[in-house]
């Protein structure tokens, strides 16, 4: 995966991410796009664009919200990290493997944001409203993730598939 | 040698994100700008083809469903329907936008009209993103109003586009009062209800303030940043704090609940075309 190709995948998610509604029966949870487009890109790029797509995924997801700038770096480098360094272990390019790879990740920042919030005071974050997005979280993840792989290793395959045309 | 190496570099990682964190203000609001202002134009044909494909794909299933209906209905008959249903269409759009004169003409203070580009990113926070920034006079901790009511507050501004903070949001606060009885309290935003629905709670009414179900409450025009007399929404219950010194109401933020594509941002400049 070219870099051009990861900020164009990121921009894109990022904008998708902020047009749609978000999902108010689980505590306003937004659908995990960003998250989705990171752990597809730490299963299939080498460990430096890994990163750099984590620390555009943070960036892009400060600025698009009133929190304070990087903020979700941590969460995107971590999870990128550990999904790239385990890759090799859990790697298939299978639906399960987004499935659960979604349903953690959903979880881990569901709980990243918690407590980063009630830590800063940012935001109230009752036990209701995260148990809530919790569940919300898993079920956004299993289901968004597979079908955000699907999307981009597609589109990975058109773009190669016409370069290879063009040479 | 490798080990302290990477060590290093996870160290300058770590600074450069203590960095990013504690920048100035000023220079954070640039930075995000950046960013929006870039999207923005993108995510407005995205929004823009997004509405036509809506309409274009409600006006199918109007088709359908006439159809379905009145099957032995000539096409004629079928073309006049639609026509109708266009010319309907027509009437309240022109009566919408009759309204959003009129409110218009009613306030002191320029009104900035709006287009609603995009919604946030995180769920955590209930903010939406505006079309106009700085460069078409927006400020920062402005109210932004619709003919429904008041929506909430201007946050971060670039050059092109405004954060707008919802009423719903945990961190609006609006000094408030009950139009009926005069009561004054504090309109605090508490995100979304299980259906969805934003909702606000107005706290420290006098105890023995007579305040019922389905009472207005508006803006009481104190702090300086909401125009007086703007609807916020409508009780939906009443209850006692804890240690009884005061009540609370429940509210439905009524301009949030139905919010439009268009909002208003108050400005600072008088309206020199408004009603007496």
């Amino acid at each position: 995966m070219s870099r051009r190709f990861i900020t164009l995948l990121l921009a894109g998610g990022a904008m998708l991410q902020t047009v749609l509604k978000p999902w108010g029966a689980f505590g306003g949870l937004e659908m995990p796009f960003l998250t989705g487009l990171v752990i597809c890109i730490a299963l299939h790029a080498d460990y430096k664009r890994v990163l750099y797509a984590a620390v555009l995924a943070g960036l892009l997801h400060d600025a698009f919200c009133p929190a304070p700038l990087g903020l979700s770096i941590p969460f995107f480098i971590a999870l990128a990290t550990v999904i790239n360094w385990i890759r090799d272990e859990i790697f298939g390019d299978l639906p399960a493997t987004y499935i659960v790879l979604g349903a953690v990740a959903g979880i881990f920042e569901t709980f990243y944001y918690a407590v980063v919030f009630s830590l800063c005071g940012l935001r109230p974050v009752p036990p209701g409203l995260l148990a809530l997005r919790l569940v919300g979280g898993i079920i956004a993840g299993a289901v968004v993730v597979p079908l955000i792989a699907l999307t981009v290793l597609h589109l990975r395959h058109l773009t190669l598939r016409s370069r290879r045309r063009l040479t | 040698m490798v080990v302290k190496k990477s060590f290093f570099k996870w160290v300058a990682a770590v600074i450069a994100l203590m960095l990013l964190f504690n920048l100035p203000g000023g220079c954070t609001a640039r930075i995000k700008g950046v960013f929006k202002d870039t999207l923005t134009p993108v995510q407005r044909i995205f929004i823009k083809t997004g509405q036509s494909l809506k309409e274009g794909v409600d006006a199918v299933r109007g088709f359908g469903g006439l159809l379905e209906k009145n099957s032995r209905l000539s096409e004629e008959v079928i073309y006049l329907q639609a026509q109708l249903v266009e010319r309907e269409n027509l009437e309240q759009e022109n009566r919408h936008l009759q309204n959003q004169l009129d409110f218009y003409n009613r306030q002191k203070h320029t009104l900035i009209s709006c287009q609603v580009t995009a919604r946030t990113i995180s769920g955590w926070w209930q903010s939406l993103r505006l079309d106009k920034g700085r460069a078409d006079g927006v400020d920062a901790n402005r109210a932004v109003i619709s003919p429904d009511g008041l929506v909430g507050r201007t946050d971060e501004v670039s050059a092109f586009t405004a954060e707008v903070l919802l009423l719903s949001d945990p961190s609006c606060k609006v000094s408030a009062r009950v139009s009926r009885t005069g009561s004054f309290g504090l309109v605090t935003g508490r995100g979304v209800n299980a259906q969805g629905y934003p909702v606000a709670r107005m706290q420290f009414i006098h105890k023995d303030a007579p305040v019922h179900t389905g009472d207005a409450v508006v803006t009481s025009g104190l702090g300086g940043v909401f125009p007086k007399d703007v609807l916020i929404g409508y009780i939906e219950s009443v209850g006692t704090e804890e240690a009884g010194l005061y009540q609370y109401a429940d509210i439905i933020p009524k301009a949030v609940t139905e919010l439009m594509d268009v909002v208003f941002v108050s400005s600072e400049r008088e309206n020199t075309e408004a009603e007496e």
